[in-house]
């Protein structure tokens, strides 16, 4: 009699104490897979992909130019945001009929760490600059140039044309805006991304200055720039000319 | 903490998991249970490998060579779980002519569970989003954005719970600050709020109150910043009841998951794989029936890290 008492308390016990038993994590393993070349494929999904791939091919694969180099994306100075800004800023020119001092670029538009040696394809600026951003036209005051001298700077120096500037730290030391250096006391005129000239990438100073919207947008005018230098019968090339320079 | 301290951290733990090494053995006795979690962050309409141009990237990701990597670890693991941490959308032509759709019917195909939204994803607007979600037969979570009087009014949900094999997952979104990083005419509306203090109550809601075994957050937010900005690094040292985060945005290529102490002490995992699916992350967990008293820190896993900050 007593050993069935302690036999029903224990189960009891036991009873209460599963009650009280909850699955928790005691344990993980982990691995980071890469899908590599030689991965296996999916045939199910290449089917699926195909209509899409076909009908974006005709587009995409356009050849606009050529180019002998392959062109690196980097800070603060790169032969392919030297490239990008050039035509930009050409083609801003030629779209709004004014004349424009300079155009910027941010780092975070450009959207591919490279642009290949040899043909140039519209699928591969649409890679390098997929965002629709329309040009906007901005007379700035020297003053707020000031200011983003010094942003560009604490950016890691953006990319630029028409100008060239020289950065310690986060500080421009100095800048020169078509040859002359920068005067908080004039107005100039930039051609930027409708993005950043709505503060975007937190160029909040940019927001409150009147801007005049292009119906062309950034992409346009790598494209059009490229198309012209085929025609001329140019291949792509561009130089580091030391116009973003940073000291120690 | 400091960086030299944290990665003496991860080069413990990396060196404990490789010494036990797996299958584990209550597992192997039928006594625990495992739950597969497969996670990708800001894939960045990659549809197809990156072409082979002489590019850092050539020739690797993909979704059909996703898809077959998928499939293979549907067929040896029973509790999969497919998770994203957003920017789904933009960066290459697919998006551009197509708005996303491919993306999420390929999605949709490989079985994710569950995403988050980046920043990218509202780059055909909130509109672009809605015309495109019923391709998606997963939920897009997030705990920090209010949408009230917006086109996704009613259509983000905060978290979802899943229950696989006996064992609750409760997975629940966050986002980054959308001022500044979208244009404002795309996101108008949407009110951006705290993510840690958003995060921290639904993962106690998914813990406490749904009773949940693994709370697994989805974020956008960046691994972590020089700047005062909200990272996945805050959020891991400030949280509370998570588990696991599923990073993205800064895309950030992690070797292994990282640990960190929350603010109860206890360890939450960090994780985050690049971009444009060149990776797919993989962390297997294992339940035991443990009694409620020996909880107390929150996972009391084999890979032990110095504690505190």
């Amino acid at each position: 009699m007593k050993n069935y008492k302690v036999f029903f308390y224990l189960t009891l016990l036991l009873v209460w104490m599963s009650g009280c038993k909850t699955y928790a994590p005691t344990q993980y393993s982990t691995k980071q897979q890469k899908i590599t070349p030689g991965a296996a494929v999916d045939e199910r999904y290449v089917q699926l992909i195909k209509p899409y791939k076909d009908s974006l091919a005709v587009e995409m694969d356009v050849v606009l130019a050529v180019s002998d180099t392959i062109l690196t994306k980097a800070m603060p100075e790169s032969d392919l945001g030297n490239l990008m800004c050039d035509l930009i800023l050409k083609k801003s020119r030629d779209y709004c009929n004014c004349a424009v001092d300079f155009t910027f670029l941010n780092n975070g538009g450009i959207r591919i760490p490279n642009l290949p040696k040899g043909d140039i394809t519209f699928g591969k600026i649409m890679e390098l600059m997929p965002f629709d951003n329309q040009i906007a036209i901005m007379r700035v005051p020297g003053k707020t140039l000031d200011t983003l001298f010094n942003f560009m700077s604490a950016k890691g120096g953006w990319q630029i044309s028409g100008a060239r500037y020289t950065f310690k730290v986060n500080k421009a030391t100095s800048v020169y805006i078509q040859g002359d250096t920068l005067r908080t006391d004039k107005m100039y005129t930039i051609a930027v991304s409708d993005y950043l000239a709505q503060g975007g990438d937190n160029c909040t100073f940019l927001a409150v200055l009147p801007k005049e919207i292009l119906k062309q947008n950034l992409r346009d005018a790598i494209v059009d720039g490229l198309k012209e230098m085929n025609i001329r019968g140019e291949r792509v090339k561009s130089v580091l000319d030391g116009r973003v320079t940073k000291t120690e | 903490m400091k960086r030299s301290e944290f990665i003496q951290k991860s080069i413990t733990a990396t060196a404990l998991l490789a010494a036990n090494g797996f299958p584990y053995e209550a597992f192997a006795k039928g006594d625990a249970k495992k739950i597969t979690i497969l996670h990708t962050n800001d894939q960045h309409s990659r549809i197809e490998p990156f072409p082979m141009d002489g590019g850092k990237y050539q020739g690797l990701g993909g979704f059909a060579q996703r898809a077959a990597h998928v499939n293979q670890i549907r067929a040896h693991e029973k509790n999969v779980l497919l998770l994203d941490s957003g920017d789904i959308w933009q960066g290459t032509p697919y998006f551009n002519k197509y708005g996303g759709e491919l993306e999420f019917k390929l999605m949709t195909e490989m079985g994710y569970a569950a995403s988050t939204l980046g920043n990218h994803d509202f780059d055909n607007g909130m509109e672009g989003l809605v015309k495109q979600m019923p391709l998606a037969n997963f939920p897009f979570l997030n705990c920090n954005y209010n949408f009230t009087n917006t086109p996704l009014q009613g259509k983000i949900e905060t978290d979802k719970v899943f229950e696989i094999d006996g064992i609750k997952v409760g997975v629940f979104g966050v986002g980054i600050e959308l001022k500044g990083l979208v244009p404002a005419k795309l996101c108008e509306g949407v009110q951006y709020n705290d993510p840690i203090a958003n995060s921290n109550r639904t993962a106690a809601h998914l813990k406490n109150d749904l009773k949940c075994d693994l709370v697994i957050c989805l974020s956008h937010l960046g691994y972590k910043y020089d700047e005062k900005k909200v990272s996945d690094m805050d959020l891991a040292y400030q949280s509370k009841n998570i588990d696991l985060i599923l990073g993205g945005h800064t895309h950030t290529f992690f070797n292994h998951p990282e640990e960190y102490a929350n603010a109860d002490g206890e360890k939450v995992i960090v994780n985050q794989v690049g971009h444009a699916g060149i990776y797919v992350g993989r962390l297997d967990f294992y339940f035991e029936k443990v009694s409620k008293k020996k909880l107390t820190p929150s996972l009391p896993m084999l890979i032990k890290s110095a504690s505190g900050k």
